[in-house]
């Protein structure tokens, strides 16, 4: 079993609805940068043509073969059978080796908890992270793939990426269906279906990681 | 004619990004590494500088069998390096925890070879104070000091999505600044003790040349290997970066003790000023230092978007 991610950009709207999701789903702070939207403009061929914006969300890729997995010197960040690649806060000494080790920038180090409205104080949400989801500063952390929610539907009987009780909350937050969740190495997945009938790729793959987040790239 | 000279002179403008990338161009433009040189990540940068330039004065002071050397190698390596070190790290009171995965990270590796020269070199100290002196710990604790001085460029070489630092030339550079640097407080040190200086000068001059070669070696294998590369020795070259690298690299790191060095041929080792070599050691060490803060700062990523704007 290996959990992965495709992402069919063709339907992605922009909205930030996995972003907000995934922020309320794990109590983030302001620095905590689990899902990054990117964008660029990809200028004209030619003079005067039209310019295009290119689109595109960026979470930790669960490597098979993850840099950050060899880089750290504690064993904090670790693989899991399933595939997914985790930190452990108590044993992270935030020497940020992970960070650097990363070709894809996903990781961020929590120097301090800050509020999200500065000088407003925590707000109620803020204020319940202590007890639901508890933040270590000086560790660096990352996506999870939301892996409580995947353990305690497995436990129910429930599938991930099918039941929304045990799919990342991201998945379950967007309003395409631009992201399915499964798993890889099901060849009946949905996941597994979308990667070969439009041949999804990973970013970079040329960096020999083998993630397990894949595109479905614009046409 | 001119729509290709003005396509080729922006072009180039977008390829050498000399500033950080826009707000909005994050990580799909060249984006620049910031927790290993800014804020508390400077304190790396002192503890990966002062572990080797440790490891090399211990290294020289073993071949020379100069105790006090050992001693000044010693303090350096394990007291400032290993200070930095804890600074840098948000949890230092967890770095017993370090050494758990030696197999497959240059910072364990590390950590174990630094705490081995820490109590081996404590030991040979008290046996070389005592009047005695052991040559297999000596060759032991070469050897270790040697991969202490090749850690850090490993840790930096490891990381493949950062081109200004993904080569062997890295190591290789660090290993000869450590020992350059090394040789320069060895050397000092040979003077204010009146012993003779002409072995460790000896050194020096293959050391200065060779590391002056390498940087030069370096800086063209990045500039070949990647447009990602090529932004970053831009940034270095020509770049908001280029003033510390031409006065504090070139001209302070590199021309100063050249023209030392030279002059230097013009006497028999050791019977020239003892100033200047006070003044190469001085300049040596503020440009390893120097050229370290430059490769640090000059890292890039390469874009997550395939093809850079």
């Amino acid at each position: 079993m290996r959990w992965g991610m495709v992402y069919n950009l063709e339907r992605c709207i922009h909205c930030g609805g996995c972003v907000s999701s995934c922020i309320l789903a794990n109590f983030l702070t302001p620095d905590m940068k689990w899902r990054r939207m990117l964008n660029r403009e990809i200028k004209p061929p030619t003079k005067g043509g039209k310019a295009a914006r290119q689109w595109l969300v960026a979470q930790c890729n669960h490597c098979e073969d993850a840099a950050c997995v060899e880089a750290c010197p504690t064993g904090a960040t670790y693989r899991r059978e399933d595939g997914i690649v985790l930190i452990d806060s108590d044993i992270c000494i935030g020497c940020r080796a992970c960070m650097m080790a990363c070709p894809y920038q996903q990781r961020s180090y929590l120097e301090e908890i800050t509020e999200w409205f500065p000088g407003q104080g925590f707000t109620e949400w803020e204020q319940m992270r202590e007890k639901l989801s508890p933040k270590v500063p000086g560790t660096v952390n990352k996506c999870n793939f939301c892996y409580q929610r995947i353990d305690e539907g497995l436990k129910k009987g429930l599938t991930p990426g099918v039941d929304r009780e045990a799919t990342p909350a991201c998945v379950n937050g967007c309003p395409t269906k631009t992201m399915a969740f499964g798993d890889l190495d099901d060849p009946d997945s949905e996941v597994s279906r979308l990667i070969a009938g439009h041949k999804a790729e990973p970013l970079h793959p040329e960096w020999g990681t083998n993630p397990s987040i894949f595109y479905i790239f614009e046409s | 004619m001119e729509d290709t000279a003005h396509t080729k002179s922006r072009r180039e403008k977008q390829q050498f990004a000399h500033v950080h990338s826009k707000p909005w161009e994050w990580m799909t433009n060249y984006t620049q590494q910031t927790e290993w040189i800014e804020g508390s990540g400077k304190f790396i940068w002192l503890a990966l500088f002062l572990t080797e330039l440790g490891a090399g004065i211990y290294f020289m002071s073993v071949l020379f069998t100069n105790p006090v050397g050992m001693l000044v190698g010693w303090i350096v390596c394990m007291v400032l390096g290993c200070l930095a070190f804890l600074m840098h790290t948000g949890h230092p009171l967890r770095l017993y925890r370090a050494p758990s995965r030696f197999a497959s990270s240059w910072i364990s590796r590390g950590f174990t070879f630094v705490s081995l020269l820490g109590i081996l070199g404590l030991i040979n100290m008290i046996v070389v104070f005592a009047g005695a002196h052991s040559i297999i710990l000596s060759v032991i604790l070469c050897i270790i000091s040697l991969v202490v001085m090749i850690y850090a460029g490993m840790v930096l070489s490891f990381n493949n999505g950062i081109p200004m630092w993904n080569t062997g030339l890295v190591p290789f550079s660090f290993v000869i600044a450590a020992l350059w640097g090394g040789a320069e407080v060895v050397l000092a040190l040979h003077i204010l003790q009146g012993l003779p200086v002409a072995g460790v000068e000896h050194w020096i001059r293959f050391l200065l040349p060779c590391f002056s070669l390498i940087i030069i070696l370096y800086l063209y294998n990045i500039w070949i290997s990647s447009d990602t590369g090529k932004a970053s020795v831009a940034r270095l070259l020509k770049g908001d970066l280029s003033i510390y690298f031409y006065v504090f690299v070139v001209l302070i790191g590199l021309i100063i003790p050249l023209l030392i060095l030279a002059y230097s041929y013009t006497y028999a080792p050791g019977t020239h000023p003892s100033s200047l070599y006070v003044l190469a050691l001085v300049c040596g060490l503020i440009g390893d230092l120097s050229v370290r803060y430059c490769i640090m700062k000059s890292a890039y990523y390469n874009p997550i978007l395939k093809t850079a704007i």
